[in-house]
């Protein structure tokens, strides 16, 4: 009797789950651990430091119809400018650093930048500083933008001091976070389910049955994946749990993350879709190695590569970018996740990564297929 | 007519970076309802042979069909026609209980657990396994892992079993049930193909019995034609000590 691939999908993934919370030792490490680990780790390493704002190299500058253009922006080898079309485009963010408009209180025109990028800040200190009276401009900060930016000035932040930290807290920490725990969370369920069938000689009956070996992919894909995303949930509420518990840990008990919805929705698309990424290359590479502690070495590389990945990422600047980086793998994800977190999100890269992860993906389980195509046996004496 | 459910027709087997072959131009067919004891040497081609037929190895040439369907052409067709255990290392999930273990291999062949209950109850009376059917493997002693595993391959009522080395590492009552439940195959028209070092098991269970060395078949026929003098042990041992 022949049954549908779903119905071997479900059979596999039923019994993997199974498996997988009935063995203490994975509940401990994928469930219970991240939910202590985090409020923990918190309460031993509080601590502030304060975020440190990089010089920019080049600044765009919108002007808003009006404003005139100031001898330094012409003289400058720092700043690149234009004229609006309209008063203030939608996510002007990712084109201008800062904006400048018109000031009905005087002749100096105000700064529209957004503070939870240190970018942005940088321009508006330094416009600030050209436009300023030389005398105002040596008493006043000493270079110190937060200083420029708290003063009676020409700027106006976008956000509330507590929300522009929230942000920027947020685009630096997310992509890392999201990798670690999307590499680490499912590789304990990904190696048992493939060097660990290896392992235990349950492999080669598991292939002599009837079922399509695909669907026994998808299957242990499946159960591998809604383990991982347990644990990553696991993980995200543990952070939680300690950002209550112990706030000072995350520099500024003030801080807040006005997350909106679609960025919320945005964030856990792509946490899901790298979960299930790195369940899927976890899986196939499971089946090239010959036992489950060989498979978990695997995690220190795929670290590296992610961490190389959102290195990468975090070092360009969103609006400024080749378009080649919205498909370079694993950039891709990483500077979405920047962009989500940031509320900047450029809808072309995110369609991007999101159709790059149902390709990488589908390669993944194509490979897992061929593995399993392969004189497995001979492969695992 | 002849009623070959197993052909096997010039078989051979070549793994990359051996120097040897595993299978040489390897022939024989298996009729419908036989049990066949296959022996040999270590690294006579005996696992290869089982594993050729179980599809998870091509033959490097040759022709192979079991059930009437060719095993590189139609693989899923010859899998569903076998039930195969791989030794008695061939993995349980320690945590699944023996009927979980069973059932999950019923399902993955197609059948549903409703379906499969008169069959279950019936396997596991004729294994004497009633005691341990809901305890999980994880706590099972020898025998109890391999009656499972046996029973895991027949639940879907295969036309051909397949057994590697069933009853190693068995106690005397223990390998004596499986041997006992080799025969009763035969009485339901099943083909049994297994593997042994137990020489008089071998002797004493098969209808006719396939002698490998170095992957060529060495002698094929019923024990009693084989076997010249004293046992099939003896026999084995001279036509080893003759080839040498």
């Amino acid at each position: 009797m022949k049954h549908s691939i779903l119905w071997i999908i479900r059979i596999v993934a039923v019994k993997e789950l199974k498996e997988f919370f009935r063995d203490p030792r994975s509940v401990l490490l994928s469930l219970v651990l991240p939910l202590i680990l985090f409020p923990l780790l918190f309460w031993v390493l509080s601590g502030d430091e304060e975020p440190s704002i990089e010089e920019a190299h080049f600044f765009h500058i919108g002007l808003e119809p009006g404003i005139p253009e100031d001898q330094f922006m012409e003289d400058s080898q720092v700043i690149s400018y234009s004229y609006l079309e309209e008063p203030l485009p939608f996510n002007w963010r990712n084109e201008y650093h800062v904006i400048l408009t018109s000031n009905p209180a005087g002749d100096i025109p105000l700064i529209l930048y957004d503070n939870s990028d240190a970018l942005s800040i940088s321009a508006f200190n330094y416009i600030q500083r050209q436009y300023l009276p030389s005398n105002v401009r040596e008493g006043k900060s000493d270079g110190d933008p937060i200083a420029v930016q708290m003063g009676p000035d020409m700027g106006r932040p976008l956000f509330s001091l507590e929300e522009a930290a929230g942000k920027m807290f947020l685009g630096l920490i997310l992509p890392f976070v999201f990798f670690i725990f999307s590499i680490t969370c499912p590789l304990p369920g990904a190696a048992d389910l493939s060097s660990g069938e290896k392992e235990r000689g349950s492999l080669e009956p598991l292939l002599s049955t009837a079922a399509p070996r695909r669907g026994i992919i998808l299957g242990k894909l499946s159960a591998a994946s809604i383990a991982g995303i347990c644990s990553v949930c696991a993980y995200i509420i543990g952070i939680l749990i300690s950002s209550l518990v112990t706030p000072e840990i995350l520099g500024d008990e003030r801080m807040i993350f006005p997350l909106k919805g679609t960025q919320i929705a945005v964030l856990s698309f792509l946490l899901t879709g790298l979960t299930i990424l790195f369940t899927a290359i976890e899986i196939c590479a499971g089946f090239i190695t010959r036992s489950v502690r060989e498979a978990q070495l695997l995690a220190m590389p795929l670290l590296m590569i992610g961490m190389g990945a959102v290195y990468t990422a975090q070092n360009l600047e969103i609006g400024h970018k080749s378009w080649i980086y919205a498909h370079i793998p694993l950039v891709n994800i990483a500077l979405s996740i920047k962009e989500a977190a940031l509320d900047r999100m450029i809808l072309e890269d995110i369609a991007a990564t999101f159709c790059w992860i149902i390709v990488y993906i589908v390669l993944m389980i194509t490979l897992g297929n061929k593995m399993f195509q392969k004189e497995l046996s001979f492969a695992a004496k | 007519m002849s009623n070959h459910i197993i052909k096997i027709q010039n078989i051979s087997k070549h793994f990359k970076g051996s120097d040897r072959w595993a299978l040489k131009d390897l022939s024989f067919n298996i009729e419908e309802g036989e049990i066949i004891g296959l022996i040999g040497e270590n690294g006579a081609g005996k696992s290869t042979t089982m594993r050729i037929m179980a599809t998870i190895m091509k033959p490097t040439s040759g022709r192979m069909e079991i059930a009437g369907y060719d095993v590189s052409a139609h693989p899923g067709d010859v899998r569903r026609a076998i039930g195969i255990l791989f030794g008695q290392n061939s993995g349980l999930y320690d945590r699944l209980s023996a009927r979980e273990n069973i059932l999950y291999y019923a399902n993955l062949n197609g059948l549903t657990d409703r379906k499969v209950d008169k069959e279950l109850s019936e396997i596991s009376e004729l294994l004497e396994m009633e005691d341990f059917l809901d305890t999980k493997a994880g706590a099972f002693s020898t025998g109890m892992r391999q009656k499972t595993l046996i029973a895991r391959a027949i639940i879907h009522n295969p036309k051909v079993l397949i057994l590697d080395e069933p009853a190693t590492g068995l106690d005397v009552t223990s390998s004596r049930n499986i041997y006992q439940f080799i025969k009763t195959c035969k009485e339901h028209k099943k083909t049994v193909l297994f593997s042994s070092h137990d020489l008089g098991a071998v002797e004493k269970n098969s209808d006719r019995v396939l002698i490998l060395h170095k992957g060529d078949l060495l002698a094929s026929g019923p024990p009693a034609e084989i076997i010249k003098e004293g046992s099939l042990e003896d026999q084995f041992v001279i036509m080893q000590e003759a080839i040498q």
